[in-house]
């Protein structure tokens, strides 16, 4: 068992009129090389779920376990060696004014010791092109480039490249491709898809998109106010339809 | 009038080896400090007071160099561990160290006259001290400029430079953002030290106010530099901050030299920061405006 969480609950502005459980009592366990597609409307507490795991926040109740260690006693630096993070702002994943070959140069010494080495060495750019040249974006010949002048969809790719780039153990996509046009929106995806199944990454995918989430993935969750809804997989999650998981969404509202 | 002129390129060299202390906080680490306001003068009286008890001038600008440093680390530790907000840090630090740096003078001011700086060493070689000055000021900002690029580009120096960029993506990457952050402060404000010391030995004497105004001279002659070079590249962006710091010491010796009264002198500083300031801020909103026209 990879990632287990047990019973988390995580609630913001408690004792206060304000109050609103975010996530409600959840427990669901992944296994090594599952690809999972957590669908949920906004404010269904999807990226305060990834933070978690990331151990960026802390739940107010409950039990994560990564790797067989709780994720409560370790720093979020330390379990950054092992988790890659995709977020669905562009600009957060890479270093604007850090190049391209330079944003990899740190992503791929991730949980490495810091020297006074050169940050990009010759053997490191070579192998930054080869993986740059099979994401066939172009972006191989512009590797001295600062990340903050690619596109949106560009720099996305690249965050994905570098969260993979050392095989993590866990890959978190926070909606990474909601804040792009559809045509690139698309294009990530399937590259996100390509990776995923290439490396047979295990991979959380936090989407509010139902198409991406039934397309893609071995197995789909869905969230409803801070609860799991819906727990899909194998031949089930390939032969899902769109109406079926819309009319699981309606049920649960209307027994809401 | 020759001597005019290379007398202000002089110290505009000394002065930009404090700037680059400065681009080190603002731009590299994205951190508003004021500690130069402190740095800076500890600087010159830690090398004022060893060369006035008769230590050799290049170890005394060595223990600025470690006091600045030094005081750079307790910054870094105050910000990042005790997390108080960069500003507040600053003000923190600056006014702590007026005492300290009082303490180390025994008096509110030394003159170094009569005794051997690193400018009456090199007066012995060439005659002229304002172009003593010239070769200190440009040797040493060519050595620091090349050691903070190899540094920058090294493994750590991505990492700090990502800290400082974008925190989330450090984080994520598993970069130690505090440490990093305090080796920044460290850096920043030994090089702002490290000016200080030269700048007392330029000048010959020492004053625990010396501090004031540090930060505006800096942040004119990041801004100044950038609005000439631009700041393409890491070099790039290093050549603006001296050249800044050059043009900007020439402004302020170009007032003075039309007779404006020396003791106002902070008040032109601030005058030239602010316009420089505003020049800067409508630049870019035309920039903005014709990148719209452009896409429409």
């Amino acid at each position: 068992m990879l990632l287990k969480l047990d019973s988390v609950k995580k609630t913001f502005c408690s004792q206060t009129v304000n109050e609103t459980a975010v996530l409600a009592d959840l427990t669901f366990y992944v296994e090594e090389g599952e690809f999972i597609s957590i669908l949920g409307s906004n404010g269904t507490g999807k990226s305060t779920l990834l933070n978690l795991i990331a151990g960026i926040e802390r739940p107010d109740e409950g039990e994560i376990e990564f790797c067989g260690q709780n994720v409560l006693k370790q720093s979020p630096r330390k379990l950054a060696a092992d988790i890659g993070r995709v977020f669905q702002d562009p600009k957060s994943g890479t270093a604007g004014n850090l190049s391209i070959q330079e944003n990899l140069a740190i992503a791929s010494r991730r949980g490495n010791k810091n020297t006074l080495r050169r940050g990009v060495s010759p053997q490191a750019k070579a192998s930054f092109r080869d993986a740059l040249s099979d994401l066939g974006l172009g972006l191989e010949d512009r590797l001295s480039t600062p990340a903050g002048v690619l596109s949106g969809g560009q720099r996305q790719v690249l965050t994905l490249l570098m969260a993979t780039i050392k095989k993590p153990r866990l890959l978190l996509l926070d909606e990474h491709t909601a804040a792009l046009d559809p045509a690139t929106s698309q294009i990530v995806s399937e590259m996100t898809d390509r990776i995923v199944k290439q490396y047979g990454q295990t991979t959380l995918m936090v989407t509010h998109n139902v198409d991406a989430a039934i397309k893609y993935g071995s197995r789909l969750i869905m969230l409803n106010r801070g609860r799991i809804v819906a727990d899909v997989r194998g031949n089930e999650k390939q032969s899902l339809c769109k109406d079926e998981v819309l009319a699981l969404y309606h049920n649960e509202l209307d027994w809401e | 009038m020759l001597n005019i002129i290379l007398s202000s390129v002089s110290q505009g060299f000394l002065w930009a080896v404090m700037a680059i202390g400065v681009y080190i906080m603002y731009r590299i680490l994205d951190i508003a400090d004021l500690s130069a306001e402190g740095t800076f003068p500890l600087g010159a009286v830690v090398a004022a007071k060893a060369i006035a008890t008769g230590l050799s001038p290049w170890l005394a600008i060595a223990l600025s160099l470690i006091a600045g440093m030094i005081t750079g680390i307790i910054a870094g530790f105050i910000h990042t561990k005790l997390k108080i907000p960069g500003l507040l840090t600053g003000i923190l630090v600056l006014t702590g160290l007026y005492s300290v740096n009082l303490r180390i003078l025994g008096a509110p001011n030394i003159t170094l006259l009569g005794k051997e700086t690193i400018i009456s060493q090199l007066r012995t070689i060439v005659d002229n001290r304002n172009v003593a000055a010239l070769i200190l000021g440009t040797t040493i900002t060519l050595i620091i400029t090349l050691i903070l690029i190899l540094f920058l580009k090294s493994e750590v120096g991505l990492a700090l430079r990502a800290t400082g960029a974008n925190e989330i993506m450090a984080v994520a990457n598993a970069i130690a953002t505090d440490s990093m952050k305090i080796i920044g402060y460290a850096l920043a404000n030994g090089t702002i030290a490290l000016a200080g010391a030269l700048l007392a030995q330029n000048y010959g004497y020492a004053d625990v106010g010396m501090g004031i105004g540090t930060i505006v001279i800096g942040l004119a002659s990041i801004i100044i530099g950038e609005r000439l070079l631009g700041a393409s590249s890491l070099l790039r962006s290093l050549l603006a901050v001296v050249s800044g710091a050059v043009i900007y010491r020439i402004v302020i010796d170009t007032v003075l030299y039309l007779g404006v009264n020396p003791q106002d002198i902070k008040l032109y500083s601030a005058i030239v920061l602010a316009i420089v300031l505003w020049l800067g801020h409508r630049t870019k909103e035309n920039n903005l405006g014709r990148g719209k026209s452009y896409a429409a």
